[in-house]
């Protein structure tokens, strides 16, 4: 029997084990290890806050959408061994693989902010997660005036857009609860306008000034002070806010620093167009814990599993590897 | 039509996404051919 594990069972791993579970015979064995059993929709997250979309239209079994065929291990990764191509896992054991697909994506680290982290929850507020997303629901019906500051720290973030999607949803938010006027909003960023690409960030900058949002460009976070309410940047410049909403610097998952293949961000290198660490030709990295430098969004590891299921079936069947991914998200 | 606009098509849009994550994306269904993603791009 051959072995094929996955790690991560979110949107990047679920989606290779339903299809490459399609195309392979029944002598692979494919296996998903994930830390726990539950699905959260990401971009719901985002809608949470405004009662767009409730808790639990977001958070599903994975188990509900692994298809027959496919093992599902629920265990923390202890270690990745690409030379012995073994995954040690906290729980169950070792698992040995002839093909490892990794899907572990990337999660907020607000403790690599000071003062970010002891903050949050004083006044600072997220929404990248799923009990945040709701706190921070409950934190915007308080909120009946001042100045909300929408902050990234720092490049990369998962849903690069998000944030701005947040300031128009809190813009419309506050029309409808009739206190436009008395609420400020500024979205404050690391990066030289709006957002990255420069068609996208004429758009974005002109409905900002509709909305009467303001952007505060070049502004590279350093540190947080919940008490004074103020954030700092590396560059001394300051900006206060009566509301913080945070997107903390996105990492990789820690195991994979630990385990000696991942950059100082917990993010895998791999070649940006065949998604392949050097000299591992049967590992394949998808999503959102690449250091591709393209957008961390759903749709992007998409459009990287077309290119993962060519080739991984191309490897299988000792055929040539033609496909390539270009990082497009659209 | 723009994807970036502020308009009642782009957010319907997004709320139907979630029926297609989890109905068709997540279970591996295929969207379409890749090169149909990239019509109007420049390379």
């Amino acid at each position: 029997m051959k072995k094929l594990v996955i790690l991560g069972g979110g949107t990047g791993g679920t989606m290779m084990a339903n299809k490459l579970r399609k195309d392979l015979d029944d002598d692979w064995m494919i296996t998903i290890i994930d830390k726990d059993n539950i699905h959260y929709y990401q971009p719901g997250y985002l809608f949470v806050p405004f009662d767009i979309n409730k808790p639990r239209e977001i958070r599903r079994s994975k188990r509900e959408f692994i298809n027959p065929g496919i093992d599902f291990v629920i265990s923390d990764i202890a270690n990745v061994d690409w030379d012995k191509q073994e995954i040690s896992t906290a729980t169950e054991g070792k698992f040995n693989y002839d093909i490892l697909v990794m899907a572990t994506g990337c999660d907020i680290r607000p403790d690599e902010v000071e003062g970010l982290e002891e903050g949050w929850g004083h006044d600072i507020h997220g929404y990248y997660r799923f009990n945040d997303c709701q706190e921070l629901g409950k934190a915007l019906k308080r909120f009946k005036g001042g100045k909300i500051v929408v902050n990234i720290a720092e490049m990369p973030i998962k849903c690069p857009v998000a944030p701005l999607e947040f300031a128009f949803l809190a813009d419309w938010y506050f029309h409808e609860r009739g206190i436009r006027e008395d609420v400020e909003i500024e979205f404050v960023t690391p990066l030289s306008g709006a957002f990255t690409k420069p068609v996208a960030t004429k758009v974005l900058t002109d409905a900002c000034e509709d909305k009467d949002i303001k952007i505060i460009p070049n502004f590279a976070l350093g540190s947080v002070d919940h008490k004074e309410k103020v954030i700092q940047a590396f560059d001394g410049s300051e900006v206060n806010y009566d509301m913080l909403v945070s997107i903390p610097p996105n990492f990789g998952a820690q195991v994979m620093i630990d385990s000696g293949i991942a950059d100082p961000m917990g993010y895998i290198p791999v070649d940006k167009h065949t998604l392949q660490p050097e000299g591992h030709d049967n590992v394949w990295v998808l999503g959102d814990g690449t250091d591709v430098p393209t957008s961390k969004a759903g749709a992007v590891a998409h459009f990287q599993g077309d290119v993962l299921h060519e080739n991984i079936l191309a490897y299988v069947s000792g055929g040539e590897q033609h496909a390539r991914s270009d990082g497009h998200a659209v | 039509m723009s994807l970036l606009k502020d308009t009642e098509l782009n957010h319907m849009a997004k709320l139907m996404f979630k029926w297609a994550y989890f109905n068709l994306l997540l279970k591996g269904a295929w969207l379409g051919p890749p090169d149909l993603m990239m019509e109007g791009k420049v390379r």
